[in-house]
């Protein structure tokens, strides 16, 4: 090697293509006995942590990073497609360095050029990016760090898209019911991400695959897991009230095996089921044009209704809307008519 | 019930700490002495006991267990497992027999010797630049928080109040946070000042320097500075906005008023006073951590070399002191225990189960 090009500062770039080719290394699992293996590990650390100081400015906060460096450095992370290949290898580096590899990844999506969001750009162009992140979630090592990069993504719309539109999505209601609490817990935050963040988007999106979409909710609402449960009849409530799934929610409170799931979950052993529930069903009772089954059901139990609305949850005399609402439905059952008659 | 109750640990007896927050703030959390029924050592665990039924913020919650999983040091609480039964969760964390900072002061009342607390301080200076170095605020930093182990390890619990320094809004690195959340409310005793003024400069790291000064303070005098004022917390945040800073209590600041303010309660606190004198180098870090002045409390880089913390003598070398101390604390908690573990804990999960049946109703589909 000339002397001159031990002297001559490193470009940023170089840092990009460093990580690439020690990630090289750590992917040929054979290595793995190998003293390069442990070397392209440490040195993975070293450029991991330049390249994040070289993103955000000094860990001390005392200056900005110049931008000129900093697009250089980006530049150089697209052009050896860094970001696909430190997904891929998320779960051979070390604990800290997956963390590091998060605050890179999510610091280059919100990174904003002119009007234009390059990382979006790029894995737009890359998608298997997205389906890898959530593919995630089936390895405990990687899957909290997977779901924080993956809820960055859902941030934006585009990226949100591309999940809801893939047979994928559907690998989240397995995933928020796994065993495991925080990663069941993590997942249900992205699952509810993906539904709530972007109305419009998403009230296209349940409207379409309606069917499907409820089929699979259906059991979540039924699971064994309590949390799950509890998390999911929540957000059915929030996703049923929000006016942008208008549609759908007409939809769904004409069909019976909804009311008759709600009406179980009402007298379920959990008061914060019960409570989440009662603001599904009184959407039911509610509806001006009820559909003959429905209110065929609620009149075949007119006395338990109003018996059980009745002692519902009596000490929440502090809430006025729920005592309102309550009232309201009493109401509404007891005058239902017997159109047979 | 307990028959049923298919656990994969042994309960070997239930716990209650003093001043230990999580009951303060969840009163529906258990805490027992466990260990792994697996293990051959019998290595001994905490296992709480959280019922989310009776939790009206399950995503809060669940955000604080999601901070244990991300972070992994040697004076960092851990948390060894995390499963659901039912509606409640069970947390198993490390035991720390020697209990929280907070109960090792209920046993000494008029404070510990300097030596633990550098001990103390080096180990939590690790912790916080631990934190720091992955841009995380832990903004807890109270003696109810602090844990020891019988080996001397110290652990820092409670990720509640913790915060990323990296904004949520556009990804960047901030210098200055603006967070007021309310819960912080919580360790108002320790918070720094410039949280409390709540003004245009924000805070940084150098607020979690403050706490930990506050906790030197009240590890050396027996309790917070600023506890038991006479207008409580408004009496607290005047001083501090007055630019009132927390003391060691020893011979060199002892006042001819506080002599003649002493009463019978406290002239044996006065003449313990009177009697102990601390290092310059413990007054210098003290008054390193808790200067008002944000230019001249040091960041926890600079602490870290600072000669208290640096050459602490070793804690191994009055292993009889320690004895004592054990004995002293082991003494305390028998003091408290409750009457019938083994009873207690069958109750417990009697009444819930009870509680919990289903409603007894058909619905006519």
């Amino acid at each position: 090697m000339p002397f001159s090009s031990l002297l001559a500062p490193r470009s940023k770039t170089d840092h990009a293509k460093q990580l690439r080719d020690y990630f090289t290394v750590i992917e040929n699992e054979q290595d793995k006995e190998k003293k390069n293996y442990e070397d392209a590990i440490k040195n993975i650390h070293k450029t991991l942590l330049a390249l994040k100081d070289g993103l955000f400015g000094p860990r001390d906060g005392s200056s900005e990073p110049a931008i000129s460096d900093v697009s250089q450095l980006c530049s150089g992370i697209y052009t050896q497609d860094l970001m696909t290949i430190m997904i891929n290898n998320l779960s051979r580096v070390t604990f800290e360095d997956r963390k590091e590899i998060v605050a890179i990844f999510n610091n280059l999506l919100r990174r904003q050029v002119g009007t234009k969001f390059p990382a979006v750009d790029h894995i737009i162009q890359r998608p298997g990016i997205l389906f890898k992140l959530i593919e995630g979630y089936e390895n405990a090592d990687i899957a909290l760090n997977c779901g924080m990069m993956l809820r960055e993504c859902v941030r934006v719309q585009e990226l949100a898209e591309i999940i809801l539109r893939s047979p994928d999505f559907y690998k989240f209601f397995d995933y928020v019911q796994k065993s495991t609490f925080d990663i069941a817990s993590d997942a249900f935050a992205t699952f509810k991400d993906l539904l709530t963040k972007h109305k419009p988007l998403c009230a296209d999106f349940l409207e379409r695959n309606y069917d499907h979409f409820f089929n699979k909710y259906r059991d979540l609402l039924n699971s064994e897991n309590y949390v799950t449960r509890r998390q999911s009849l929540k957000l059915l409530g929030e996703l049923l009230l929000d006016r942008y799934n208008f549609s759908v929610m007409t939809k769904y409170i004409t069909n019976t095996d909804n009311l008759k799931q709600q009406m179980n979950l009402l007298k379920e052993k959990s008061k914060n089921i019960q409570f989440e529930a009662f603001h599904v069903f009184k959407i039911f009772v509610a509806n001006p044009t009820k559909p003959k089954a429905i209110s065929d059901i609620l009149l075949r139990n007119r006395e338990k209704l109003i018996d059980f609305l009745t002692t519902f949850h009596t000490d929440r005399t502090d809430d006025e809307q729920f005592n309102d609402e309550k009232a309201y439905l009493i109401k509404q059952i007891s005058e239902l008519k017997d159109t047979k008659a | 019930m307990l028959n049923n109750y298919d656990l994969p640990y042994r309960i070997i007896d239930s716990l209650k700490q003093t001043n230990s927050n999580d009951e303060e703030d969840y009163d529906n959390c258990f805490t027992y002495l466990t260990y792994d029924s697996k293990d051959k050592n019998k290595t001994k665990y905490v296992l709480k006991i959280f019922d989310l039924e009776k939790m009206t913020n399950l995503s809060e919650f669940i955000k604080d267990i999601l901070w244990y999983k991300q972070l992994n040091h040697y004076n960092l609480m851990s948390l060894r497992d995390c499963f659901l039964i039912d509606t409640k969760l069970h947390l198993i964390k490390p035991y720390a027999s020697f209990g929280s900072c907070a109960d090792l002061l209920s046993v000494h009342p008029f404070g510990i010797r300097e030596q633990l607390i550098a001990h103390i301080m080096w180990q939590l200076l690790q912790a916080l630049r631990y934190l720091q170095d992955r841009h995380i605020m832990h903004r807890g930093i109270s003696s109810k928080n602090i844990y020891i182990c019988d080996n001397g390890r110290v652990l820092l619990d409670n990720f509640s109040h913790c915060i990323s320094m990296i904004s949520p809004f556009d990804g960047k690195l901030r210098r200055q946070i603006y967070d007021y959340t309310d819960s912080l409310k919580d360790e108002i005793l320790y918070l720094a000042p410039e949280i409390i003024y709540q003004n245009a400069d924000g805070y940084n790291f150098k607020s979690d320097v403050y706490s930990l000064g506050t906790v030197a303070c009240e590890l050396a005098n027996g309790s917070n500075t600023y506890i038991d004022m006479p207008f409580g917390s408004l009496s607290m945040l005047y001083a501090k906005i007055q630019g009132s800073e927390p003391i060691l209590l020893d011979q060199t600041q002892l006042t001819d008023e506080m002599i003649a303010l002493s009463d019978d309660n406290s002239s044996s606190y006065v003449e313990e006073i009177k009697r102990r004198r601390y290092t310059k180098e413990f007054h210098s870090f003290v008054k390193n951590c808790v200067s008002t002045s944000l230019e001249s409390r040091h960041s926890v880089d600079e602490l870290i070399m600072h000669p208290f913390v640096k050459h602490p003598k070793k804690i191994s070398h009055d292993s009889q002191h320690l004895a004592d101390d054990m004995a002293k604390i082991l003494g305390f908690y028998k003091a408290k225990e409750l009457n019938n573990t083994e009873a207690n804990i069958e109750q417990i999960f009697d009444n819930s189960n009870k509680k919990y049946n289903s409603i007894n109703l058909s619905w006519e589909f």
